[in-house]
């Protein structure tokens, strides 16, 4: 499986990044001609994860967040995203719909549910006080990309 | 990100354009407050219109809305909630509540 396309991004860990940071993805995949509802998973699953690490990850801080997206010949896109911030006790736990460690601030806790529900693949390492990786596996319908594109 | 509020009988519509995020989430948050305890009316309506973009942060909104609201005695609509913004929706189970009306177009 050959590798056609990567970007890496790193930027601070304040919520104006958020939308920032899915729309880049998003303009990143573009020459893969996604459709609407691809592209749009995709954007929200980062936007989950993002808002994570900013939330959650680096809580009472800020910190770097980094993303590398890769796109590979068969029309797979592969997107990690990680954070050198607490940590997570429990990958299971946290993983779970509508479980949240910050229920004053009206998040619904469907952060990883959407992630999973959105996306092919995810895989979540993590430990405490290094960080944590998300990393999202979408493959996405082939409608015109082809190698002499690039 | 942008709030357009208009009032007709016994019903307010805010009408939200743009993304919903986190980082927005809580200024739309403050702002619907703020004129749900200063405006009477009988049904809040949420129009999802021009929405461009949603993650699980507008399930957060509509649900402490929701709740905000029942506890005075009103009730919370949301419309024209675009197709695919019910993938989100159905997650959280919010459609049994029987508060969504789709959007027709899209």
């Amino acid at each position: 499986m050959n590798l056609i396309n990567e970007v890496t991004i790193h930027f601070p860990s304040v919520s104006i990044n958020e939308s920032f940071a899915r729309n880049v993805i998003a303009t990143f995949l573009l020459p893969l001609d996604p459709t609407i509802e691809e592209l749009n998973d995709i954007k929200t699953a980062v936007s989950e994860a993002v808002t994570n690490c900013i939330v959650h990850a680096y809580k009472d801080s800020i910190g770097m967040i980094y993303i590398t997206a890769k796109i590979f010949e068969d029309g797979l896109v592969n997107i990690k995203i990680r954070d050198r911030g607490k940590g997570i006790k429990d990958v299971n736990k946290a993983m779970q719909p509508l479980y949240t460690t910050d229920s004053q601030g009206e998040r619904s806790g469907l952060g990883f549910a959407v992630m999973q529900s959105f996306m092919d693949s995810v895989k979540v390492s993590s430990r405490i006080n290094i960080g944590t990786s998300v990393m999202l596996g979408k493959r996405l319908i082939r409608r015109r990309i082809n190698k002499n594109d690039g | 990100m942008g709030l357009k509020f208009t009032k007709e009988k016994d019903i307010l519509t805010v009408l939200i354009s743009g993304d919903i995020d986190h980082h927005n989430a809580k200024k739309i948050r403050d702002l619907i407050d703020q004129k749900i305890v200063s405006t009477e009316f009988n049904t809040l309506r949420i129009d999802f219109k021009n929405l461009s973009f949603m993650d699980s942060s507008g399930i957060g909104l509509i649900m402490g809305r929701y709740k905000l609201l029942e506890s005075r005695g009103a009730n919370l609509k949301v419309i024209n909630v675009p197709g695919y913004f019910l993938k989100v929706i159905r997650l959280s189970g919010l459609e049994e509540l029987g508060i969504l009306e789709r959007s027709k177009t899209r």
